[in-house]
């Protein structure tokens, strides 16, 4: 994989991790020679697995693999506002807490401030989706874990929090799904892989801009005439209202180029929530058959200790526990 | 608006319910439709705002109550005018900090804080009541939410279902005999026959509660 600076990781003691010492510009014209580039845009999201309710030992849990990228979310119920944190506000607080699990990057120098990062933007897609009036002077903390990256992070995480936070019983406004598509070198990339996020990321940081000015003036001119288009367009939308929750955007893009990502992003997101729906759905089938048997055994619960109240009552308890019962002198009045 | 259809209409084989999830519209907002827990109002409809199955309740004055109830697992927050009960941490002169530890008939996974004034303690002859005499730390009482402030729920036993529930005497910890009632003002342990003030709950057997409503 491109890497500017070799790291050592620190979990691996002793133990280096074979990799590149330098890129250099030529370094991300080959990579993107090898890669492998579509032909046509395909507007559908990747293979994708969405289970609800994987932890018992919390409320709201949803596992999600888009593709190869594997996360995580935990939703706990609401918390009391520690005193320190108190703002004067009228809406709850959503606190978003993301992390990667030790073995899904390899480059550890950065997952700090990648985590950092996502949490924000998570923080941000979710505040306008969750009904917050609903409980004020509350903080609701909400826990992903990545378990593996293949790029689309961000988008996934959203959905994966969406998911959660309806299997917890906390109220939404609507259902929230997210994509990302982006555009490199004329080549429109849906759910971009890490790869392909990667050579962004080189891109932005100046290398590819380095790699043309080596080349001959000529070329130069033009490249500068018609600068190429590059960038990363994460949205993500609840389709009730048709509003956006969260609309992220780096690079350089033309207004018709933008439309065009965000119409791919969309049409992803209205395949996504169908799945969404019908898992959603199925879920709730199968909490209310559990329900349905748990009140048939409070019943019968029910039933049987009513049987034994009755028995004692004839024996004349009844009338010892209410001759202990004395009447208020304030409220008899 | 993208949905035209109004009502997810996947239903079980046996029994009809509506499955809802949030964001569905459920029906338009009329003057005999009340929205109700699990639904939001928006532009003329209601929306249901949790998962779950659609119920329609007749209410009293010709009224019908939409709202969504999420089999399995709910939250459960303690609102305004819910029954509640706490235990009782710290007593001060002119208030109690209690922790709720159930609301309704829910058992909660963590407890809330819950305050108690002065004023609220007793209906009539406010400023008669003493915290001392009413309530001890390690009480277990009945109240009613009445707020709900920025640090902790505002709580109320101004009424005589309200109050000490389980109170043990002072002195005889380790045994844990709960003392009984013996007076709307007092409770004596049935071990020692030690008498001690307390704000004491009237508690109704079930049975009468129900032949009341």
């Amino acid at each position: 994989m491109l890497r500017v600076t070799q790291t050592k990781n620190t979990l691996l003691d002793g133990a280096t991790i074979a990799s590149q010492l330098y890129t250099t510009p030529q370094d991300c014209e080959d990579f993107f020679e090898n890669l492998e580039k579509p032909t046509t845009v395909v507007a559908a999201p990747r293979p994708t697995f969405i289970r609800v309710g994987v932890l018992t030992t919390v409320r709201g849990s949803a596992y999600m693999e888009y593709g190869n990228t594997k996360v995580m979310a935990i939703v706990a119920p609401p918390r009391e506002l520690i005193r320190s944190s108190v703002r004067r506000v009228n809406m709850g607080v959503i606190n978003c807490y993301v992390n990667f699990a030790a073995f899904a990057s390899e480059d550890l120098e950065v997952v700090p401030e990648r985590e950092k990062h996502l949490s924000s933007m998570l923080t941000k897609a979710l505040q306008p989706l969750v009904c917050r009036n609903e409980f004020v002077n509350f903080q609701l903390d909400i826990r992903v874990l990545i378990l593996d990256d293949d790029g689309c992070l961000l988008s996934t995480a959203i959905n994966c929090c969406g998911v959660a936070l309806v299997e917890c019983g906390i109220s939404t406004y609507d259902l929230i799904t997210a994509s990302t598509a982006c555009i490199y070198r004329d080549h429109v990339f849906v759910n971009p892989s890490a790869k392909v996020e990667e050579l962004l990321w080189q891109h932005r940081a100046g290398n590819a801009l380095l790699g043309s000015s080596n080349k001959s003036e000529v070329e130069h001119q033009q490249k500068d005439e018609a600068v190429q288009q590059h960038g990363l367009l994460i949205i993500a939308s609840m389709e009730t209202f048709e509003q956006l929750a969260q609309c992220q955007q780096c690079g350089y893009l033309k207004p018709e180029t933008y439309v065009q990502l965000l119409e791919y992003t969309l049409e992803i997101n209205k395949s996504l929530r169908h799945l969404i729906k019908r898992v959603l759905t199925e879920r709730v089938k199968e909490q209310h058959v559990l329900d349905v048997r748990e009140k048939e055994l409070e019943r019968q619960e029910d039933q049987r200790l009513a049987a034994i109240i009755e028995k004692l009552q004839q024996q004349g308890l009844h009338e010892f526990i209410q001759s202990n019962i004395k009447e208020d002198p304030y409220t008899a009045k | 608006m993208t949905e035209t259809a109004p009502i997810d209409t996947s239903q079980s084989n046996d029994d009809e319910i509506i499955i809802c999830l949030p964001g569905e519209r459920l029906c338009r907002v009329e003057d005999n439709i009340i929205v109700g827990e699990g639904t939001y109002e928006q532009g003329g409809y209601i929306y249901a705002s949790k998962s779950g199955i659609v119920k329609i309740e007749e209410s009293t004055e010709t009224c019908q109550v939409v709202s969504v109830h999420k089999p399995g697992f709910h939250l459960t927050i303690p609102a305004t005018g819910d029954v509640v009960t706490a235990r009782v941490l710290v007593t001060t002169p002119k208030f109690v900090k209690c922790a709720i530890f159930c609301v309704r008939n829910v058992l909660l996974e963590s407890s809330y804080r819950g305050l108690l004034r002065k004023e609220d303690v007793r209906e009539t002859e406010k400023d008669r009541v003493d915290i001392y005499k009413s309530f001890k730390p390690g009480d277990v009482i009945l109240a009613r939410v009445i707020n709900q402030m920025e640090q902790s729920f505002t709580l109320s036993t101004a009424e005589a279902e309200l109050g000490v529930v389980i109170a043990y005497a002072s002195d005889i910890r380790k045994n844990r005999i709960p003392m009984v009632p013996i007076g709307w003002a007092e409770m004596q342990c049935p071990k020692t026959t030690i008498k001690e003030p307390r704000k004491v709950a009237k508690v109704l057997p079930e049975s009468s509660i129900k032949s009341n409503t």
